[in-house]
């Protein structure tokens, strides 16, 4: 007996090559985006520079020429035409004439004070996107696992855990840990730039909630998520987008300090005529870097993130080559409502489904184009087609059955949490309130003060574990595995450790991760923690040669004049 | 100016002819990086396909370390069952016998039946069904079937990608001239599509 044959196109891999193209055309879209920007940016910077420091002419154009017109009234005006007067006339014209020599050479000096400008700031502005590219990449997989409270699975979720294996064997890849987050609302996200690292993590209500195959459909599409890369890309678009909403940004920052520091906010005041022309030339740079690229960014950002969810979709069917799981389990999490209370809005992007509660403020905003989320029918429908279709009882039934169960695991009531007030910037600018485990390399003492002369409340062992908060100055913040809080003198050397701050308290894994050789590193690695890596070298050498050579520049022309 | 001092000296430098040949130069440059890559790709298709392989062999020998205590466990409580123990031993020392992929295949097919018949044996006695060690292996066992589907099904998906770069334009100039063979799909056998009969009926 032969094999059963296909009646119906292979779907699935038309949808995976559609749903890469439409990334790739994004993503082109979005850097095509930051070219006029950084034109737009530079010009007005330099227009601005050249109008505070640049050579100057005293002729105008408008003066010359209202010479030249005086000058040729004079000769029709019927004057007696002697010697005298001829001569005169040649004096005059030879002024004028090396009045236009003059600002000529000015205005020329202008232009190339201009260009130069313009060429500065734009080289400074691309090495500050690339800056910005490599501070967003660096907030790690456990800054994001602290974030949602998440605790490594344990022995009763060993059933998860094997599906999650056999996945990964079914892919190729690396296993990828995983936790489970203490929170009653079915919703799991996947997180890790580099499949080798990365992470999976599940709410206690998806476990409870679905079944075997639902399971091995949702942790499908999260391994998928990291098979294609995706928490890189949206580290990309996520600082891309920062990049063309930081004016915005800035500006939206300055004028909230003012409405709260004064009774009504005071514009700063353009005077003369100078001033009203650079405006009104500006008006379409200004109108794109402060109100079409910021929002563009915006909704090219939400529109890579539901690509990327109908990509996973698609390769998780491919994967489990069992697309129904996945659509039973879609449908029981519509009933049962997807909004996780602990999560941040920066990192909504990663989740199985959409986790923000529709906000009142937002409520204007939260039609289709801002969410990070395709819509759960859209998804189902789509996923119908690769199997030839459930049948509609089973998804009202999943339906059903979603809702039955929020009913007995109400969630967490949203009102009493306060919604964590974070514009993107502060991504950059905040430290880290949950701290990170490093080890330290000698031992050491924990003071009770920053000051060396305190009460020694601790010592620390070489080797042992510690959670260190960020503290600027010549003490370290740092908490011991028995929450003992010191400080600790900033000149012992520490070494990052791979580990939840929450993981050190547990015996076991402290033992294992003291363990752990430490013999096989050196010397020169243990000032890892301060050490940067030849990316982080070039960018840096790459800005302060830019930033150097316009200072050089600008003084050049300083001097010159 | 500085640039117009550059712009002259580059016209003077570059003439049509230096152009002509930078250009076929550079041409021949990006049409051997272009080879170059699609060799490699080649190359590294293969190499995936084999590691694939053994990745089958892999869950294989696990499913197969599996057995001895599935025996010892079944044999605690069910003595007398001789003609299955024979036959699941006959099996495994085929298996280990075998060389090269056709017999161990045939070696593999052959373990699966014996597996699954001394897997119908123990459904007659209640108390080895109850038996928490032989529940724990009967999961492992089920788990280890999933893994050998799935690594079958990864192997697939890299001789999929094989035979595609090997049979598609420009690819297949390369195939035929530096000998890829394409690679097999991993097939089931002729039995499975025989419709299987479940019956509830206690054997006497």
């Amino acid at each position: 007996m032969s094999p059963p044959s296909v009646s119906q196109p292979v779907l699935v891999y038309d949808r995976i090559a559609q749903n890469r193209r439409k990334t790739v055309i994004l993503v082109a879209l979005a850097i095509a985006l930051t070219v006029p920007f950084i034109g737009a940016v530079s010009f007005g910077v330099s227009e601005f520079l050249v109008a505070q420091f640049g050579p100057r002419t005293d002729i105008g154009r408008t003066r010359e020429n209202a010479m030249r017109r005086a000058l040729s009234r004079r000769r029709e005006s019927g004057r007696p035409d002697t010697e005298f007067t001829r001569e005169l006339d040649n004096q005059l014209e030879a002024e004028t004439w090396k009045m236009r020599v003059q600002r000529e050479k000015d205005e020329e000096a202008i232009a190339r004070f201009r260009m130069q400008m313009m060429t500065v700031v734009a080289g400074g502005f691309t090495a500050l996107l690339g800056l910005l590219f490599w501070t967003v990449a660096s907030s790690s997989t456990s800054k994001v696992l602290t974030m949602c409270g998440a605790r490594p699975a344990g022995a009763s979720e060993n059933e998860a855990r094997r599906i999650l294996e056999n996945l990964s064997i079914g892919a190729g890849l690396p296993t990828p840990k995983l936790y489970v987050i203490n929170s009653p609302t079915p919703n799991a996200f996947a997180a890790g730039t580099d499949p080798s690292h990365s992470v999976v993590a599940v709410t206690q209500g998806l476990l409870t909630l679905l079944e075997y195959r639902e399971l091995e459909g949702v942790l499908a599409h999260e391994l998928s998520h990291i098979g294609n890369h995706d928490t890189r890309l949206n580290t990309v678009v996520a600082a891309l987008a920062l990049f063309l909403r930081l004016p915005y940004l800035l500006v939206k920052r300055r004028i909230d300090e003012h409405t709260q520091n004064q009774y009504h906010y005071v514009p700063v005041r353009r005077r003369g005529w100078f001033r009203l022309m650079f405006t009104v030339v500006m008006l379409p740079a200004i109108v794109y870097v402060f109100v079409v690229a910021p929002i563009l960014a915006t909704l090219i950002r939400s529109a890579i993130s539901r690509s990327r969810e109908f990509l996973a979709d698609a390769d998780a069917a491919l994967l489990s080559r069992n697309p129904e799981g996945l659509v039973r389990a879609l449908a029981k999490i519509a009933g049962a409502g997807s909004v996780v209370a602990v999560s941040n809005p920066v990192i909504a992007h990663l989740y199985f489904a959409d986790p923000q509660a529709p906000g009142i403020a937002m409520g204007l905003f939260r039609g289709s184009l801002l969410a990070t989320h395709p819509p759960i029918e859209k998804r189902i429908a789509r996923l119908m087609e690769f199997n030839g279709g459930v049948p509609g009882a089973a998804i009202e039934q999943a339906v059903h059955e979603g809702k039955e169960f929020t009913r007995f695991h109400p969630p967490v009531a949203i009102e009493t949490l306060e919604p964590i007030k974070q514009d993107e910037i502060s991504v950059l600018t905040a430290g880290n309130p949950m701290g990170r485990v490093y080890r330290v390399l000698s031992a050491t003492s924990l003071y009770d003060r920053p000051d060396v002369r305190s009460f020694i409340v601790a010592r620390v062992p070489a080797g042992g574990l510690l959670v260190v908060f960020d503290d600027p100055g010549r003490f370290r913040q740092v908490l011991t595995p028995d929450q003992t809080f010191g400080y600790m003198p900033a000149s012992v050397k520490i070494q990052k450790v791979d580990m939840l701050p929450g993981e050190i308290h547990d015996p076991a894994a402290r033992a294992a991760a003291e363990s752990a050789a430490v013999a096989a590193q050196s010397v020169a690695q243990s000032a890892a923690a301060r050490r940067l890596s030849p990316a982080q070298v070039l960018i840096a050498t790459a800005l302060g040669v830019t930033v150097f050579a316009g200072i050089f520049i600008v003084m050049m022309k300083f001097g010159g004049n | 100016m500085l640039s117009a001092l550059l712009f002259q000296t580059a016209a003077a430098v570059i003439t049509p002819a230096v152009a002509a040949t930078l250009f076929a130069v550079l041409m021949a440059f990006f049409m051997a990086m272009f080879a170059i890559s699609l060799y490699n790709g080649l190359v590294r298709a293969r190499m995936r396909t084999r590691e694939a392989w053994s990745g089958i062999e892999v869950q294989l020998k696990r499913r197969a370390s599996l057995i001895p205590n599935l025996v010892e466990t079944v044999r605690g409580y069910a003595a007398h069952e001789h003609e299955v123990f024979a036959e699941v031993a006959q099996a495994r020392g085929a298996l280990a016998k075998a060389s090269g992929p056709a017999a161990s295949a045939a070696a593999d097919q052959f373990l699966t039946q014996a597996l699954g018949r001394l897997m119908a044996v123990a459904e007659n006695y209640p108390q080895l069904q109850a038996a928490a060690s032989f529940t724990h292996l009967q999961g492992d066992l089920a788990d280890t079937e999933e893994k050998i589907a799935y690594a079958r099904q990864f192997y697939n998906v890299n001789a999929l990608d094989c035979n595609a770069r090997i049979q598609s334009f420009p690819g297949n100039q390369f195939a035929a001239w530096f000998h890829f063979e394409p690679v097999t799909f991993f097939t089931a056998e002729p039995g499975v599509f025989e419709d299987v009969q479940v019956s509830f009926a206690k054997a006497v």
